[in-house]
């Protein structure tokens, strides 16, 4: 019973020991030792630091697409932390590919507003402060006191604004992000090996996924373009 | 390189019968028929002016002039060529024509004057005075002649060179190509210093008339840089004395060679090919047959010297030459990080373009951007001269007043075999408004040696995992939330209601107080109160109408309560039971003993039952 119990939970708490074994071959430079460490510890499920942690040893290793993955990952769970954007921008700027369009700045902007808080946070924080806001306008329908008004209307900017937050994330979500993780992959006009070749996209390249057909997926690019491209190649970011 | 179209000069010596001539023919042809057409002859004729000149009477021998023939008439496109008479103490060394038209109106008509003039070039034979006889001509049935020209001829100037050969019209000989034909590549000097130019000049010489030519391959000259000075594109023979025989000589191509490493450079032989015209005697070239002859320069060495490895400053940026320098910016003062441009001018003669750009000392607070270069080189006098401006966009990342040190520059002056310095600046800039970008870390000493990842984390304390995605719970709150604002919303018209509508206040009070009635009926029963019990139910049931209907029930009868409760639609049984139990109700409370202990119970069944169906 007490064997089954201790089963249970090493299952579900991340294993600390492959973490700290992890960054013990982390520190050795064994750097492929680490990953295969930190990914065991994902195994019990996604936690932002070792992901970040498994997004450094990626990117030691010179897989500069696992790394941004690994570094989106972490940054979908924790969304605040300055290591995570600082090793993913520095991921990024490693990539072969340029990315050919550039947000305007005030839609970064909006974006890295709205980033902010994680998707669960968006989501939690939205639903607590609307249901904070709701009783509070309850009990100003029922009381009319002033003060519940005031309350109604602030819980209901907070709860707009993790809405919306939840929605940035929602909608990053549902483009089927996904990362190129090999050195260099051909897209083709079609989902078969014959079919022209119309695109190259190397290591780290960042795109939507936007149909997959068995062992083929659509990709696309940032500006616009895209093409099929093996299953492998790539892999989703979430 | 095509060397090609109309290639001989007025002076061009060699050809003995050019395009000139049939140039010549063929407008003399075009004249004639015109003339036979169109133009009416005794006036033409009457027109026409035909005269010989020569460009000066005493020459020394074997020295070329030009004996000019002009033909002059109104309207006449042409006029046919004129007879050159039999001319046995000249040479003829070539021809060519021109013709010129003036059109003028005179009185509402146009005339026209035409011009053709034929040019000889000729060499005297032999010492003393020598007559050319009158040229003739024949047009339209009348005989032109020219004045015979008396020359005087004397011996040729020191270095003039000998009388042509006889290979000239009318001796039939061919020339052989060997010999007569020459290409030379010929270096202004053959030791120089690695980046000092040499000038090459390429020239074809020939004794026989080329008509054109082109390169059997594009000339290259390994190790060296090549700037390119003069290209041919066309021949234009000079006179030129060679090996004591006189050559009709046309440059090819000049270049300046920059030697790039010290040791013995060679330069492989150039092909040439050039386009000979063999076999004609006659003067228009009627018979003349082309040829190709390729020829082919001597090898040359030049022998390059390295540069002197002692005294070399370390300002040396690889000049050879002579060189000054000039710095300036293009605005002294800049506001809010505008990039203002430092612009460094080297000027002078020697290998401008292969300077590289002279280092600029770091500012602290300046940017310093790699420049943007401009070469603008050229030949004069032989020398390669040019000016390379050097722009280095400055972008200011703090305020104050900075000064840019003087920047410094060395060269290598080969005549003088010594190294020089040239120095400019230093310069001054003022900046305000920066944007204070510059990192801070390097103006406290500490030095940025390069980027990385920031390092892993290590603390494994909060480990908890997080599912991706959304938990389900919040949809529930959501949910649970519009309900409470319904709520809120229906209770607050309910208590609005109570408070306005007396009818809803009693029909909601109704039920409880029926029941706290109906309780105390009951308890009568239990204590076998009859007359109570049945003045409490009866109570109970018109209270409760009263209630429900909002009348004052104690106050109606029975016919009235009958007749308000089929007003408000209540079913006729049930209204019927109702007032079966007010009729018993009456009874029991005014002749108690009338009904049974039995009744009693039924009754107030009934009564329950007929009020909750209302």
């Amino acid at each position: 019973m007490l064997m089954n119990l201790l089963f249970v939970v090493a299952l579900v708490l991340p294993p600390v020991e492959a973490f700290n074994h992890g960054n013990q071959l982390y520190a050795q430079k064994d750097y492929a030792g680490a990953a295969k460490s930190y990914e065991q510890a994902l195994q019990a499920g996604p936690n932002a630091r070792v992901y970040y942690n498994l997004g450094n040893a990626m990117f030691k290793a010179g897989h500069v697409g696992k790394a941004v993955l690994d570094y989106r990952r972490a940054r979908y769970l924790d969304p605040r932390d300055p290591d995570v954007k600082a090793n993913l921008a520095f991921a990024r700027s490693f990539r072969v590919d340029k990315t050919p369009v550039l947000p305007s700045p005030f839609a970064a902007m909006m974006g890295a507003a709205l980033h902010t808080l994680s998707h669960r946070e968006a989501a939690t924080g939205a639903a607590v402060a609307f249901t904070l806001g709701a009783l509070a306008l309850a009990l100003w329908i029922v009381r009319r006191w002033t003060a519940t008004l005031v309350a109604a209307i602030a819980f209901a900017a907070v709860s707009l604004w993790c809405f919306a937050s939840q929605q940035a994330w929602a909608a990053e979500v549902a483009a089927h992000p996904a990362v190129v993780i090999v050195p260099e992959a051909g897209a083709g006009s079609g989902p078969s090996d014959d079919a022209k070749q119309i695109l190259q996209v190397h290591d780290g390249t960042e795109v939507r996924i936007r149909e997959t057909r068995g062992d083929w997926l659509l990709i696309q690019l940032p500006g616009g373009a895209g093409g099929w491209i093996k299953k492998d190649a790539v892999e989703r970011v979430y | 390189m095509s060397v090609a179209g109309p290639p001989v000069a007025p002076k061009a010596g060699a050809s003995r019968a050019g395009r000139g001539g049939a140039v010549a023919r063929a407008i003399a042809c075009a004249a004639l028929v015109s003339l036979l057409g169109a133009v009416p002859p005794a006036r033409a004729a009457g027109d026409l002016g035909f005269t010989a000149s020569v460009d000066q009477t005493t020459v020394g021998l074997g020295e070329t002039f030009q004996l000019q023939v002009t033909v002059q008439g109104t309207q006449t496109l042409s006029a046919p060529k004129p007879e050159l008479p039999a001319l046995p103490d000249f040479n003829l060394l070539g021809s060519s024509s021109s013709q010129s038209t003036s059109i003028s109106i005179i009185n509402g008509r146009m005339q026209q004057q035409v011009s053709i003039t034929f040019t000889y070039s000729l060499s005297a034979k032999r010492l003393g005075q020598l007559t050319i006889p009158p040229c003739r001509l024949s047009y339209q049935g009348q005989d032109y002649a020219t004045q015979p020209i008396t020359m005087t001829v004397v011996k040729a100037p020191q270095g003039q060179a000998a009388p042509m050969p006889q290979a000239t019209p009318g001796t039939g000989g061919q020339v052989p190509i060997e010999g007569n034909l020459l290409l030379s590549a010929v270096p202004d000097r053959r030791t120089v210093y690695v980046g000092e130019p040499v000038m090459l000049a390429v020239s074809l010489a020939t004794r026989l008339q080329v008509t054109g030519g082109s390169w059997e391959s594009m000339p290259s000259f390994d190790g060296f840089w090549v700037e390119d000075v003069y290209e041919a594109d066309r021949l234009n023979f000079q006179r030129q004395t060679i090996g004591g025989r006189e050559f009709a000589v046309s440059t090819l191509k000049r270049v300046a060679l920059f030697p790039l490493a010290a040791g013995d450079a060679k330069i492989k032989p150039l092909a040439f090919n050039a386009t000979v015209m063999q076999g004609s005697r006659d003067f228009f070239g009627m018979f003349g047959q082309q040829a190709s002859a390729r020829v082919e320069s001597k090898p040359l060495t030049i022998h390059v010297l390295p540069l002197p490895e002692t005294g070399r400053p370390a300002e040396f940026t690889g000049g050879v030459g002579r060189f000054t320098m000039t710095a300036s910016l293009d605005h002294t003062t800049s506001t809010n990080s505008e990039p203002v441009n430092l612009v460094v001018r080297i000027a002078g003669t020697g290998n401008v373009k292969l300077i590289e750009k002279p280092a600029i000392a770091p500012v602290q607070g300046l940017r310093i951007l790699d420049p943007e270069v401009k070469d603008d080189d050229h030949v004069e006098n032989g020398v390669v001269q040019g000016t390379k401006t050097l722009r280095y966009p400055i972008i200011p990342q703090a305020d104050g007043k900075f000064e840019i040190p003087p920047i410094k520059m060395a060269y290598f002056d080969p005549k003088a075999k010594t190294y020089r310095t040239l120095e400019a600046g230093p310069l001054e800039l003022t900046a305000s408004g920066a944007v204070s970008n510059a990192p801070v870390t390097e103006a406290s000493g500490l030095k940025v040696l390069g980027t990385d990842i920031a390092y892993i984390k290590s603390d494994a304390s909060s480990l908890a995992t997080t599912p991706f995605g959304t938990p389900w719970w919040p949809n529930v709150l959501y949910l649970a939330s519009l309900g409470t604002i319904f709520w809120a919303l229906w209770y607050r018209g309910h208590r609005e209601r109570l408070l306005s509508d007396r009818g809803y206040a009693r029909r909601l009070r109704s039920s409880g107080l029926v029941r706290k009635r109906l309780r105390e009926a009951e308890k009568q029963l239990k204590s076998r109160d009859e007359r109570g019990f049945h003045a409490a139910l009866a109570q109970a049931v018109t209270g409760y109408l009263g209630d429900r209907f909002d009348l004052d029930a104690q106050a109606l009868t029975r016919e009235q309560l009958r007749a308000e409760l089929d007003r408000r639609r209540v079913k006729p049984e049930v209204a019927a039971a109702v007032m079966d139990v007010l009729e018993r109700c009456d009874v029991g409370r005014f002749s108690p003993g009338a009904l049974g202990d039995h009744d009693s119970g039924a009754l107030f069944q009934r009564a329950r039952d007929a009020l909750g169906q209302v």
